[in-house]
């Protein structure tokens, strides 16, 4: 068996169409790897700005309350301490944003929190990523697990017996092999060998090279089982068809068609149809409504400048509640819109995690992004996790405005932090999905080909 | 036997083939029914889009005109939302519009990035491009035409008839010509019917332009030329059917999917954008590093406006200084978002150029770039359409805060405007640049996309040649 996986392997390496195809995979994987590293670096330096911020503000702030404290602050700028305090709620480094980008060029790292943001205005520093470049889509190692290696991986075994077959070879090389069993795992292993192992070592170069961050082993791990789990389940695919009556050329055809309906038409359907059935409020809308509630709940501009609404500490004090409570009725007004959106989207998110699991490489590729924390489920979770802890933060200042409205060290340090979500998601639902496609289609395939062996 | 009337026969044969096909026929139908379906859906899109526009932009102005009395300032503030329309082209093409902000916030003090992305709504997580026209023809087409017609030639020397044609005194290098003829009917067939529907429904959704739907057509059309030459230039250069379909399927990948995304990814690398804290930090230490007719400045400011107005005293001034003060704001933060904003567009621009080098690997970057450019919905287009936002709200500010300096007098911020006012604050008008500006930009693609069918003319005739050599 070893001696005929040895022969097998330099054959293929022989061959032009597999030297083309590692040739191929490389390149890709090599520009994969550079686009990683550029965007994990930014995902990193997003980041630290953004707490850099958020520790600057609250320095900066910390010296005025102990100014206050020293009582070196005037009274009328110590009332505006509260409409001061900044916190950065700040998402963490998704681990293998340099393997899956997912939407991790898109969404926001970070928000600005304080006694003025809202839920809906919390991320008002969208990625300034351009879109012309957005448009043309992304290539990580996901891209190139997901789409280019099942490609490769047809060009490698449309004709694994077909072409045997064809040329009337199938019965002499049986006769020189003895089963067809041993002769197909002979043939199967470097091939899969020359796809994933190129893939799995770019996936250790950027671990061994790339930055240690909390949960990155695991995620790769995740990642590579799911990597291999649909390699497996699109090579069952191959077998399955070769153990056909088809032709090289045919199976070629049918490989080929199958990839393009399952890799490419299916999720853009899918995308495309779960808006359709789960339409959400317009976005346009929604602006327009809390635009509506704004010039509703306020009438006066100090709503944005107490500073110089009056000169008198009472009279900032009463502009800040005033401002605070604005801010409440505006918020107030605004949420049943957003609810119904955030509800449109977790039923399209639905829908769209539901038809997944028809759609195997559109399944392996959100359960890679959530494993990677690049996916959905985790952007969803900083957004809920940093409008909750806006929603603690604004009643812990809300209840220093009802006391006295001043801010001492003690408050300041008893105001809630924020706390990055902790990812849930598992790819274990999907590794299985995938696993049984594999055994499925290789069942099948040894069956047909058991017949062949006794015709 | 004449030449002609060999090659007549051979492209009925073709013509039968592909007919008795039942798998290469499903596919057709699918691939048809699936482009009318995008048809459809970029329809409802679009048509959504535009009754949303309509009613937010009514219920907008009805908000500002209805605010009541209050400051100028305050209205400044609250400002106003400019939102992106789509035209009737964009339903061909919905190029970057998924990928970039449809509304922008038009307040005091800020100039804001757009907002709402379709993107950042999407619930699934494989982004392989839009579902529309052009998706379709631009991506799923070519391979279509290629599983179809990597057998032409191929076939031919797999069956042994490429030798008896030669044996029957026929010129070989205009075989492949005919065969491209063939497979051309085919394309045709395959393209007319999404062609018809995309053009139709434009017409329906708007008054459309006609000459960049015309043109639109056109560029598509040299496209399918393009995509069948290269078809039979390959199943000519190949042993059998199975070798061209995998090379075919193997350049369609290179071409559509990793040459693009590569491109991009370069840039990315070679021209990074900046990122959105530290974008928003340095304009925030450029506005407060510069001048401050509130704070730091103010006594220099007062001065100045009073020697202006030839008064010693601020109580003396025929305007409020307050409004003034923050006109004198508005005008310093706006040469600070110039030169920000004017840095991230050059930053895009780099990013452009390098994302078009590709275009000499892969034919399908210049004919998106002409296809977006035509349909409206190019990269250029949306910072048309920010620009014009900007320009906007730099009017509706000046217009307030002047209004504030000429009638506030001594009440200052406590000085309420009305109704009369607002209703002289104009609405957001933007339309797309005229088609000569955006054929202009896009000028170096048409060249290229020019440039590659002629290779493929050329190629086409090289290959015929080499045919006629090789086929013994």
């Amino acid at each position: 068996m070893l001696q005929l996986t040895a022969i097998e392997t330099r054959q293929l390496l022989a061959s032009r169409p597999a030297q083309a195809a590692l040739l191929v995979l490389c390149l890709m994987l090599a520009i994969a790897i550079a686009n990683g590293r550029s965007l994990l670096a930014g995902q990193i330096a997003s980041r630290a700005a953004a707490a850099a911020e958020a520790g600057e503000a609250r320095a900066k702030l910390t010296e005025q309350v102990k100014a206050h404290v020293a009582g070196a602050l005037p009274a009328d700028e110590a009332v505006l301490l509260p409409v001061r305090v900044r916190d950065g709620a700040v998402s963490a480094v998704p681990p293998l944003a340099d393997v899956v980008a997912g939407r991790a060029a898109t969404d926001p790292a970070a928000a600005s929190i304080s006694l003025r943001s809202r839920a809906d205005t919390l991320f008002r520093r969208p990625s300034l990523e351009n879109p012309e470049r957005l448009a043309r889509g992304s290539l990580d190692l996901a891209f190139v697990a997901i789409v280019v290696a099942p490609l490769l991986l047809i060009a490698l075994g449309h004709g694994l017996f077909t072409a045997d077959r064809d040329s009337g070879a199938a019965r002499l090389v049986l006769a020189q092999a003895g089963r067809l069993g041993p002769l197909l795992l002979a043939r199967s292993l470097p091939r899969l060998a020359l796809v994933a192992g190129p893939l799995l070592l770019a996936l250790a170069l950027l671990l061994a090279t790339g930055p240690d961050l909390p949960g990155r082993a695991a995620a790769a791990l995740d990642w590579a089982a799911l990597a291999l789990a649909l390699l497996a389940a699109w090579w069952g695919v191959v077998l399955w068809v070769n153990s056909r009556r088809v032709s090289a050329d045919g199976a070629a055809m049918a490989l080929v068609s199958l990839w393009a309906l399952f890799t490419l038409v299916l999720p853009v359907l899918v995308a495309a149809n779960v808006q359709l059935l789960h339409p959400a409020p317009s976005r346009l809308a929604e602006m327009a409504a809390v635009r509506a509630a704004e010039i509703a709940a306020s009438s006066e501009w100090e709503n944005d400048h107490p500073e110089v609404a009056a000169s008198e500490a009472e009279a900032r004090r009463a502009s800040v509640a005033r401002a605070a409570g604005v801010n409440a009725r505006v918020e107030a007004a605004v949420a049943p819109v957003a609810k119904r959106f955030a509800e449109a989207l977790a039923a399209q998110q639905q829908a769209s995690a539901a038809l997944a699991w028809a759609v195997p490489p559109l399944l392996a590729s959100q359960a890679m992004a959530d494993a990677g924390g690049t996916g959905l489920a985790g952007a969803i979770g900083f957004r809920s996790e940093a409008a909750a802890h806006l929603a603690r933060f604004k009643a812990a200042l809300g209840q220093v405005l009802v006391d006295d409205g001043l801010l001492t060290p003690q408050r300041l340090a008893a105001l809630p932090r924020f706390s990055t979500p902790a990812p849930t998601r598992s790819a274990t639902p999907a590794l299985l999905w995938l696993g049984l496609i594999a055994a499925l289609f290789t069942s099948l395939a040894a069956r047909n080909f058991a017949r062949v062996e006794l015709a | 036997m004449s030449t002609a009337s060999i090659f007549a026969p051979v492209a009925a044969k073709d013509w039968l083939e592909f007919r008795r096909d039942r798998r290469l026929l499903l596919m057709a139908v699918l691939v048809t029914l699936l482009a009318l379906a995008a048809v459809a859906t970029a329809w409802v899109r679009v048509s959504a889009h535009e009754a949303d526009r309509r009613t937010v932009a009514a219920q907008d102005r009805q908000t500002w005109d209805g605010q009541g009395a209050r400051n100028p300032h305050s209205a400044a503030h609250f400002g106003f939302w400019a939102m992106r329309p789509l035209g009737p082209m964009a339903l061909l093409d919905p190029g970057i519009t998924p990928h970039a902000g449809a509304m922008v916030w038009m307040e005091a003090h800020n100039r804001n990035p757009a907002q709402a992305r379709p993107v950042d709504d999407l619930a699934t997580g494989l982004d392989l491009g839009s579902f529309s026209a052009a998706w379709v023809l631009q991506l799923l087409m070519p391979l279509l035409i290629f599983i179809i017609g990597a057998g032409l030639v191929a076939r031919e020397r797999e069956a042994g008839t490429l030798r008896l044609m030669l044996a029957s005194g026929a010129d070989l290098p205009r075989l492949l010509p005919a065969k491209a003829g063939g497979l051309g009917r085919i394309a045709l067939l395959l393209a007319v019917p999404p062609l018809a529907a995309a053009a139709v429904a434009v017409i329906l959704a708007g008054v459309p332009d006609l000459a960049a739907l015309g043109l639109w057509l056109m560029v598509h059309g040299l496209w399918f030329a393009l995509l069948v030459m290269a078809t039979v230039i390959v199943s000519a250069l190949c042993r059998t059917a199975a070798q061209a379909r995998l090379l075919l399927v193997g350049l369609w990948l290179v071409a559509a999917l990793l040459v693009p995304r590569a491109a991009a990814g370069l840039a990315g690398v070679l021209a990074p954008a900046p990122d959105p804290v530290a974008f928003a930090q340095g304009i925030e230490a450029q506005m407060k590093s510069g001048h401050d007719a509130f704070g730091k400045d103010a006594k220099a400011f007062e001065a100045a406006v009073m020697a202006r107005y030839k008064v010693s005293r601020l109580e003396d001034l025929p305007v409020n200084i307050d409004g003034l003060r923050l006109e004198a704001a508005e005008a310093h933060g706006n040469a600070v978002f110039d030169r920000a904003w004017g840095d991230l567009a050059a930053t895009y621009d780099r990013q452009r150029q390098i994302m078009r080098l590709a275009g000499l690997v892969s034919p399908l970057v210049p004919l998106q770039n002409v296809s977006m450019a035509l349909a409206g919905t190019d990269g250029g287009q949306q910072l048309d359409f920010q620009a014009g936002a900007e320009a906007h709200r730099r009017r509706i500010i000046s217009a307030l805060n002047m209004d504030m300096a000429n009638k506030a007098g001594a009440a200052g911020f406590d000085y309420k405007a009305g109704s009369a006012l607002w209703r002289t604050i104009p609405d957001f008008a933007w339309q797309p640049q005229p088609l000569t500006q955006r054929l202009a930009a896009v000028g170096a693609d048409l060249a290229l996309l020019a440039l590659w069918v002629l290779l493929a003319f050329a190629g086409l005739r090289w290959a015929g040649r080499r045919l006629a050599a090789h086929a013994v």
